[in-house]
């Protein structure tokens, strides 16, 4: 059976076939789908995925373990070192590193920072895709401060390849914690705002409440991870299930909505960067000022043979990280699994039924990058 | 925002063109708009005080005279709705840049002034093609129907006292009957396209245009009967006591809100959604056509809040300070606080365009069939009856 | 100098009014009739009538065919076959009879035109022609629910 196009259906004669994609502002990047349109109804969606896909698992096996971590980074590039982390927990499981309180500590805030960034990205184009043209420029401003800051740490901003087998790759910069705090402050207050103009506005409401409603059964079916997953009433949430870093010494709480609908999606998002923000105060309370960034480490990386898996909470669900080594300084196989790789699954189902405006507020909720799909 | 920790300069890039983007310069700005809004005035005069008295003085008032002197009026106010296009687009991408905390076009001309300009003579020479598919003769039909049906709602609108080009006793049918024609080029634009999107782009543009011109039209009738007459300087003279806003303030809001699903403006701008169908009915279309196209939705931008302030907001009507009514300078002034209000109303669409998301197609069309066209029902009988007894 | 214009129009009348039936593609022919009514509604104005040229432009130069270019888009039907031969000769016969039983009265107007306000035109909609108007709002209505009970079929 042919894949790669929708056969029209004897007796649909109503059914117009047509491409949405690659190249469409809507997608959140290369996405494909090959829609069954009778007017303005969807009957069949088919998502074609692939046009991103830059062979990085099999780059990862021709180059050695700290020469791998710049490759993860760009996986999902809008969340930059949360893609590096769970590649770095799986080498230093077999290795044996330990990683100092400072270091872990210092990892989750730039953790924390990216998914505020993340989300803040995702928030921008949402709303540019419902028809808001002026929250993308807020969200990216913020944003901007956010990589402002990683910049004078790290030395890059989208991705900064700055974890590294046993902590962080240098000290924090010495305005890091202050440049936070005054971050966050700010953030609270733009929060307000962008609560009234996303969460609050009646346009969303009428273009959100009851669209695309995913069930609990079908979402945890599907494998989806993530906001979408808590949006469907399932309190799973890698940060709490499997801690890692500096998660078991903070407070903070997973939200979760029974509606399951696109409103849900949006909504725990929102949640979620409340609780970013949350995290981040009492990190910039905790963390010692002084002290050591990075672990012992040897100098050569050569994990004894064996596998490990490892997943953090990405910003869109559960980002894992299967390393298998044979002994080398370079691994045998690296397999990523992108979260939302499994979240476009559900795609046709939500598409099926959902008229075409609903679809691209679907996609806008699913908040899909294309680096973690397409690899 | 003087508290947040913007990086250091290294870190902050754009420095692009010598000037420094951090120092933006309000009263450049202003003075650049001012003198649009000048030059506009100046056409304006121009059109309707400066042409017919120069006839008149030749003595080419009626016959072969007066079409001549007509054609040069309209000629005029065709310059006329080119400096309003060079105005809106220029104010628009401000406006939208001063809402989304940027600065907007700041390169060519004093803080971006001449930009639209540079903007028509990219559009100039860009190719016009036609697609293999299209119908070529409908398909280059179609942009200049739509801007004809918007250019010919200025034979009515009264930028004065007396300054009309046509003030006909069925100014208000003439307007109905422009504005569903200018739906009229939308289809007709994506029906020629021989493009599976352009032509649901032009469905549910002509869709939502044709609903909402129901509540339009009933809104217009309700002006008609409070104020007795169906010419728009007459409704104009009949606001001279009371402006119909808060007589008619339901019928008036029913309208602004009937104007921005015409002008096909978010959060109607289903037809448009960039996000969504590219650029739906004229996604084919490119160079002059087009910038028809284009204008035609500019000139409407400035024309709907125009008759806006004609049927609600007393047009011309303004303290005179002792001028004589009638003479040039009174007409002058009229003419200016005419302008003044429709800049209000500008303002406030372009506002709302920065601001809100849009409504999906169908709760666009249930909007207008569901809830506008019975409360413009119920405002017209309301009016109807206010009539009555109080007048 | 309006016998120019009435000529002038009556001329383009005809060349678009033959165009509308001898057009291969439907939405030239749908065009060509708007242009058609719109011409018309000119010579609505020559006569003295600016209410009933707008109502003319408002309902057949402007909805009427946006109607038509809806239809034609949902059935998809672009192309018709022109007119047959027998079509053709029934036109010009209908044109010859209507020459015929107008002829008398070609000539005998006494060239004034008495303009008709929108006052007047409504006055007498409602008082004189009140009979026909309701008829024709009660057959409109119909028409609509008829259309509404149609759709529904189709799509039910």
């Amino acid at each position: 059976m042919s894949t790669m196009s929708l056969e029209p259906v004897p007796g649909r004669s109503d059914e117009m076939i047509v491409n949405m994609g690659p190249q469409h502002p809507a997608t959140h990047g290369v996405l494909r789908v090959v829609l069954g349109l009778e007017g303005e109804r969807i009957t069949r969606a088919v998502p074609h995925i692939g046009y991103l896909h830059r062979n990085h698992e099999k780059i990862e096996e021709a180059r050695t373990y700290p020469m791998v971590i710049p490759y993860t980074d760009r996986m999902d590039y809008v969340s930059g070192t949360q893609n590096e982390l769970p590649f770095v927990l799986a080498v230093e499981d077999m290795l044996g590193i330990e990683v100092p309180d400072r270091a872990k500590k210092i990892r989750t805030m730039f953790f924390e920072l990216y998914r505020l960034a993340s989300h803040l990205v995702w928030m921008g184009t949402a709303m540019l895709d419902l028809g808001a043209i002026s929250p993308f420029l807020y969200t990216f401003w913020d944003r901007e401060i956010i990589l402002g800051i990683v910049e004078k740490t790290a030395g890059a901003r989208m991705l900064p390849n700055y974890y590294t087998f046993g902590g962080v790759r240098r000290d924090v910069h010495p305005d890091f914690f202050k440049d936070v705090a005054d971050f966050l402050d700010h953030m609270e207050r733009r929060m307000v705002d962008y609560e009234h103009l996303v969460l609050e506005s009646p346009v969303v409401h009428a273009r959100t409440i009851g669209v695309g409603v995913l069930s609990k059964e079908r979402a945890v079916a599907r494998g989806v991870s993530g906001p979408v997953l808590r949006a469907s009433g399932v309190a799973y949430d890698v940060r709490k299930a499997f801690p890692y870093d500096a998660y078991p010494d903070v407070e903070f709480e997973i939200p979760t909505s029974p509606d399951g609908d696109t409103y849900a999606r949006f909504w725990v998002r929102f949640q979620e960067m409340y609780q970013s923000i949350r995290i981040l105060r009492q990190l910039v309370e905790l963390t010692p000022k002084t002290g050591p960034y990075k672990g012992k480490a040897p100098a050569r990386i050569k994990p004894p043979a064996g596998e490990r898996y490892r997943a953090v909470e990405n910003s869109r669900g559960e980002l894992g990280v299967l390393v298998v080594s044979d002994g080398t300084d370079k691994p045998y196989r690296v397999k990523h699994r992108g979260a939302a790789f499994s979240n476009l699954q559900i795609v046709p189902d939500l598409f099926e039924g959902a008229k075409f405006s609903d679809a691209i507020a679907i996609l806008a909720s699913l908040d899909p990058v294309f680096g973690e799909i397409d690899r | 925002m003087s508290q947040i920790p913007i990086p250091e300069d290294r870190h902050f890039r754009p420095r692009l063109l010598g000037y420094d983007p951090q120092k933006s310069r309000p009263w450049l700005e202003r003075t650049v708009y001012s003198a649009y809004v000048f030059v506009f005035w100046l056409i304006v005069i121009g059109t309707y005080a400066g042409v017919p008295a120069l006839f008149g003085a030749l003595g080419w008032d009626s016959g072969w005279g007066f079409v001549l002197m007509r054609t040069l009026q309209v000629v005029l106010l065709f310059l006329l709705s080119a400096v309003i296009a060079l105005l809106l687009i220029l104010l628009l991408r401000k406006y939208l840049g001063k809402v989304q905390e940027r600065y907007g076009p700041m390169h060519y001309g004093p803080a971006g002034g001449i930009q639209t300009v540079f903007d028509a003579l990219k559009l100039l020479a860009k190719e016009d093609f036609v697609p293999a598919a299209a119908d070529v003769l409908t398909f280059r039909l179609a942009p200049a129907i739509t801007f004809v049906a918007s250019f010919a709602m200025f034979a009515v609108i009264p930028f004065a006292s007396g300054w009309v080009l046509a003030d006909t006793n069925v100014g208000l049918i003439y307007l109905i009957a422009v504005s569903t024609l200018s739906a009229y080029g939308v289809l007709l634009g994506g029906v020629s396209s021989g493009n599976k999107w352009a032509l649901i782009g032009a469905l549910r543009a002509g869709a939502q245009m044709v609903s909402y011109e129901i509540p339009l039209a009933l809104v217009f009738l309700t002006v008609a009967v409070w104020s007795g007459t169906l010419s728009l300087g007459g409704i104009v003279d009949a606001q001279l006591g009371l402006w119909n806003f808060l007589p008619l303030a339901l019928p008036f809001v029913l309208y602004v809100i009937a104007s921005l699903a015409e002008l096909k403006h978010i959060p109607f701008d289903f037809p448009e959604a960039e996000s969504e169908l590219i650029a739906g009915y004229n996604v084919e279309y490119s160079g002059m056509s087009f910038a028809f196209f284009f204008l035609a939705e500019f000139v409407e931008l400035f024309l709907l809040p125009a008759l806006i302030v004609v049927f609600f907001f007393g047009g011309w009507h303004g303290p005179l300070f002792g001028l004589e009514p009638g003479s040039l300078a009174a007409g002058a002034l009229e003419s200016l606080y005419f302008t003044a209000k429709t800049a209000v109303w500008v303002w406030i669409f372009l506002w709302i365009r920065a601001t809100l998301p849009r409504y999906r197609d169908d709760q666009l069309m249930e909007f207008a069939w569901k809830a506008m066209i019975p409360l413009a029902l119920f405002g017209l009988v309301l009016a109807a009856y206010l009539r009555l007894i109080w007048r | 100098m309006s016998l120019t214009a009435f000529y002038a129009l009556a001329a383009f009348v005809l060349v678009f009014a033959i165009l509308a039936v001898t057009t291969a593609s439907m939405v030239r022919a749908a065009l060509s009739l708007a242009i058609t009514f719109f011409l018309i509604a000119g010579l609505y104005l020559l006569l003295g009538s600016p209410a009933l040229a707008a109502i003319q432009f408002m309902v057949n130069a402007s909805a009427i065919p946006i109607m038509t270019l809806f239809i034609i888009m949902m059935t998809q039907s672009r192309t018709s076959a022109g007119p047959r031969s027998w079509q053709i000769a029934a036109g010009l016969l209908a044109a010859a009879a209507a020459l015929v039983f107008f002829k008398g009265n070609v000539g005998h107007g006494d060239g004034q035109i008495t303009p008709v306000s929108p006052e007047t035109l409504g006055v007498n909609l409602l008082q004189a022609a009140l009979l026909p108007f309701e008829v024709a709002s009660v057959l409109l209505l119909l028409a609509m629910v008829g259309a509404i009970v149609l759709a529904r079929r189709r799509a039910g």
